[in-house]
């Protein structure tokens, strides 16, 4: 926390936080040690992020790999039906949750989903993706991680059940 | 090479690269702007809208950043803020209701529209929703975050944040 540049930034700082406007703005800081802070500032965030991307990504690339997968889309096919959509969604669906929106849309492009279809997976997926990674972000942020996972997926589930038939009842 | 292994190291190193050559420009560049008075200003049209939700201005940023980029660049938006000004928990937990459940709206919503999906629905009803989740978070637990809670937070370090500068 003490940098030498720390003195020199202060008053700016000091200025940004104050509410009410002062009389006259103090002097903008010098170039070189503003830019340097700067850049300080953004590899620090840098490497404090890849604490948590680094270990995710492994964990997402093994269940990739794994039989995991297609286990879990055999099982999660017969529930589709609840929002709507065919066994097949399954697959994007699984995808989406644990690899991530666009290995979802990838393997939604060969399944010929009608259009409302493909909007209930959008609202659902749009909601809840990404889920191991992201649960990881969340911690990192010092957010309450695991209960915003769960309410991320208990609204997309709510949100397929709710609207996830009248898409699919060929409305849009 | 496996294909695991191909996955792992290229996937990787390629995810690590492109997230440092938008991250680190990202971040310095608000920092930048932080300390020649810009952010300040920025953050100022929007702050009445964020007040609504219980938000000070200096969340302006990891806001706007965690909505338009997505849940990766908000977050370390985030916690660079904790850090450098001391973003208060209650912040970090409102926050994360915008950057959890409506991150990356924009790009999200075209990459589904781009398979057919129906983008006003998609991006409506999630708007809707993260409108929604925020005000039952902010009457739940943030109900004192209201102009005086931010003005006095937005002065000091806030108890339980990151170490306020000397």
């Amino acid at each position: 926390m003490t940098h030498p540049l720390r003195p020199r930034l202060e008053p700016v700082q000091s200025h940004f936080r104050a509410e009410e406007p002062a009389g006259p703005p103090p002097a903008p800081p010098p170039l070189r040690p503003a830019l340097a802070h700067a850049l300080r500032v953004g590899l620090t965030a840098y490497r404090e992020l890849l604490v948590i991307l680094v270990p995710t990504y492994v964990a997402v690339t093994l269940l990739k790999h794994s039989p995991a997968l297609p286990w879990l889309t055999a099982h999660l096919s017969p529930f589709m039906g609840h929002f709507g959509l065919p066994g097949a969604a399954a697959l994007p669906m699984v995808l989406g949750l644990l690899l991530g929106l666009y290995a979802a849309v990838a393997a939604l492009a060969g399944l010929g989903l009608a259009p409302g279809e493909v909007t209930t997976l959008a609202l659902m997926l749009g909601l809840c993706h990404n889920l191991i990674v992201e649960t990881g972000l969340l911690m990192r942020m010092r957010a309450h991680a695991l209960a915003w996972t769960l309410v991320r997926v208990g609204t997309a589930a709510a949100l397929g059940a709710l609207l996830g038939p009248w898409l699919a009842g060929g409305k849009p | 090479m496996s294909p695991l292994a191909q996955d792992l190291v290229g996937g990787g190193l390629g995810m690590l690269l492109r997230i440092f050559v938008i991250l680190v420009p990202i971040v310095a560049a608000l920092d930048l702007m932080k300390s020649y008075g810009v952010l300040a200003r920025l953050r100022r049209p929007i702050a009445p809208v964020l007040r609504c939700f219980g938000l000070e201005p200096a969340s302006a940023d990891p806001f706007v950043a965690g909505i338009v980029f997505g849940l990766v660049y908000g977050a370390a938006v985030i916690i660079a803020r904790v850090r450098e000004e001391g973003l208060a928990r209650r912040q970090v937990e409102l926050l994360a209701v915008f950057i959890c459940m409506g991150h990356a709206l924009p790009e999200d919503t075209l990459l589904f529209v781009a398979v057919g999906a129906n983008g006003w629905i998609v991006a409506g009803v999630r708007l809707l929703l993260v409108l929604v989740v925020a005000l039952v978070v902010r009457a739940w637990r943030g109900g004192r975050a209201g102009p005086a809670a931010a003005g006095r937070v937005a002065t000091g370090g806030a108890p339980g944040a990151a170490p306020a500068s000397p």
